[in-house]
């Protein structure tokens, strides 16, 4: 058996979990990237990690293994909410411009974190696995329940595939041609929620904005078509969560990271083909 | 003049509307009325509230007060400004237009060939067929704008709602631009809804005009409102329009000019 056949046979779950998280992470990407709301995507997953920081405070008498990781989940959501809702007001006030508010949130949601980990028994180590991700302790049920979670998210980004593009595209003639684009804004920024609630607690805060930005952005530049820029973000999460997996366990190296590490690598590539297509178009 | 003068079959009613932003209201009292084959160019300065009566007549907002009634023949084909667009999107053409074919679709493959017959012929209507496959955001001004055109066609319109279609354009493709949108009118007994500052745009094109003078909106034909007096009026700076080779030209003097 290869090296990378045996990491699969002892952490076959924590793979599927970094493949999953990776394209929900990228279906949802394009239209972060597309509608540039690149500073939210940044600053959901640190509220979503706060949110499980809060967890681990006000339950730190409770069972760990006890609905612990529900608990997590469903606090991650509620900061979320809280943060979009914060979001949504200072929009419709336009006091601040969108990226000073989500920076606000990003620096507050991280500075909190690590002030309430202090005050758990784990500490700092766990500060440290909220960031970085511990995809490796993803097991079996784990997975079944982050399938569960991101279930909904693959199904409407396949099947309302068309509708969301058509509204992040030009939601005012989608909305005169009878798309419900309330209804689907909803849809959008719900599954943007629970694929940062989920993913954060499976994967880390880095892994989870690293794929929210860079798939969308390799498929916005190399892409030429709709599908095609849904596409190319989907094979490039999924090549840059399998690669950086293989790699993180020949190398001895976090996950998250070198994961995140891959997907770069392979945007890099993709900016460089889209400029070479570019000279040979000109040519 | 009044603001119902057309014959054709009435596709919507606007009835003593407030219509604004939250609960501002912007224009106040707003009464007309949209019959196939109409030409109506609504004018007036910047922040005017040109736009916000366009959305409502689109249904995109709800009037303040008052009523905005479209009939069962109302279907709109709304051209927006290309600015709004989301730029970054690598979408071919056709696909731009392919949006509006399928938007009463639901599956990803459902009516695939019908829907890409029927964008090809809204691309092959507004002289786009050659470029179907190019990317939209590469195109130039005018023809993102026969792109949208094309986009609005292949909802099977009674109405074509265009807003400022003309801003950015060179002379020769903003004039193409109109001379489309007239065959349209002409050929599928299009009613036309043109929001614009270009008044030479709306003064020969037009038959009706709805011209945003502070809160209200005066309705009158282009020969009553395209005039010196309304208009400077409405600038508050000295409006001349002049008549040449039978079009109007419109000249705007400097304050302090004498």
């Amino acid at each position: 058996m290869t090296e990378f056949g045996e990491a699969l046979r002892l952490f076959g779950p924590a793979f599927g979990a970094s493949l999953l998280v990776a394209l929900a992470c990228a279906l949802v990407s394009v239209h972060v990237v597309a509608r540039r709301l690149i500073a939210v995507g940044v600053a959901l997953p640190q509220l979503a990690a706060l949110g499980i920081a809060c967890s681990f405070v006000l339950f730190a008498d409770a069972d760990p293994h006890a609905g612990a990781a529900l608990r997590h989940d469903v606090l991650a959501l509620v900061l979320e909410l809280v943060g979009v809702t914060v979001l949504a007001l200072g929009a419709r006030s336009r006091a601040l411009g969108d990226d000073t508010l989500a920076g606000v949130l990003f620096v507050g949601g991280g500075a909190l974190t690590i002030l309430l980990m202090m005050r758990s028994a784990q500490g700092l180590d766990e500060v440290r696995n909220l960031v970085e991700g511990n995809i490796l302790a993803v097991h079996r049920p784990e997975l079944l329940r982050l399938g569960l979670a991101l279930a909904p998210v693959l199904l409407v980004h396949v099947l309302g595939a068309r509708r969301l593009l058509f509204c992040t595209f030009d939601r005012e003639t989608a909305a005169t041609l009878g798309v419900r684009t309330g209804l689907w804004e909803g849809v959008l920024y719900g599954s943007l929620a629970l694929t940062v609630a989920a993913g954060v607690h499976a994967t880390g805060t880095l892994f989870v904005f690293g794929f929210l930005v860079l798939p969308g952005a390799a498929g916005i530049v190399l892409g030429r078509s709709a599908a095609g820029v849904v596409a190319v973000a989907a094979v490039t999460a999924l090549a840059a969560a399998a690669v950086g997996f293989e790699r993180s366990y020949a190398w001895d190296t976090p996950t998250g990271p070198t994961c995140v590490g891959a997907a770069l690598a392979v945007f890099v590539g993709a900016c460089a083909a889209a400029w070479l297509r570019g000279l040979r178009t000109r040519a | 003049m009044s603001p119902d003068v057309g014959e054709g079959e009435l596709l919507a009613t606007v009835a003593h509307a407030d219509v604004g932003w939250g609960r501002r209201v912007v224009l106040r009292d707003v009464s007309f009325s949209l019959r196939r084959g109409d030409h109506l160019a609504i004018v007036g300065p910047n922040g005017s509230g040109k736009s916000t009566l366009l959305r409502a007549l689109l249904g995109l907002a709800r009037p303040l007060a008052g009523d905005v009634v479209r009939t069962a023949a109302w279907r709109a084909g709304h051209v927006p400004q290309r600015d709004t667009l989301a730029p970054l999107f690598r979408f071919r053409a056709l696909e731009v237009v392919a949006m509006a074919a399928c938007a009463d679709s639901w599956l990803p493959v459902a009516r695939n060939a019908a829907r890409r017959a029927a964008a090809e012929q809204a691309l092959a209507a507004v002289g786009m067929a050659d470029r179907a496959h190019a990317v939209f955001r590469d195109l130039s001004g005018g023809q993102k704008q026969r792109v949208l055109i094309a986009r609005a066609l292949a909802s099977a319109p009674s109405v074509l709602v265009l807003d400022e279609p003309t801003t950015g354009m060179d002379i020769s493709s903003e004039r193409d631009l109109l001379d489309l949108v007239q065959s349209l009118r002409r050929e599928r007994g299009l009613a036309i809804v043109t929001v614009t500052h270009s008044l030479h745009v709306v003064a020969d094109e037009a038959d009706r005009v709805g011209l945003v003078a502070g809160d209200t909106v005066r309705f009158g034909t282009p020969h009553e409102l395209v005039a010196d007096a309304p208009l400077s009026a409405v600038y508050g700076r000295p409006v001349h329009v002049h008549r040449i080779h039978g079009r109007r030209v419109i000249h705007v003097r400097g304050r302090d000019a004498r």
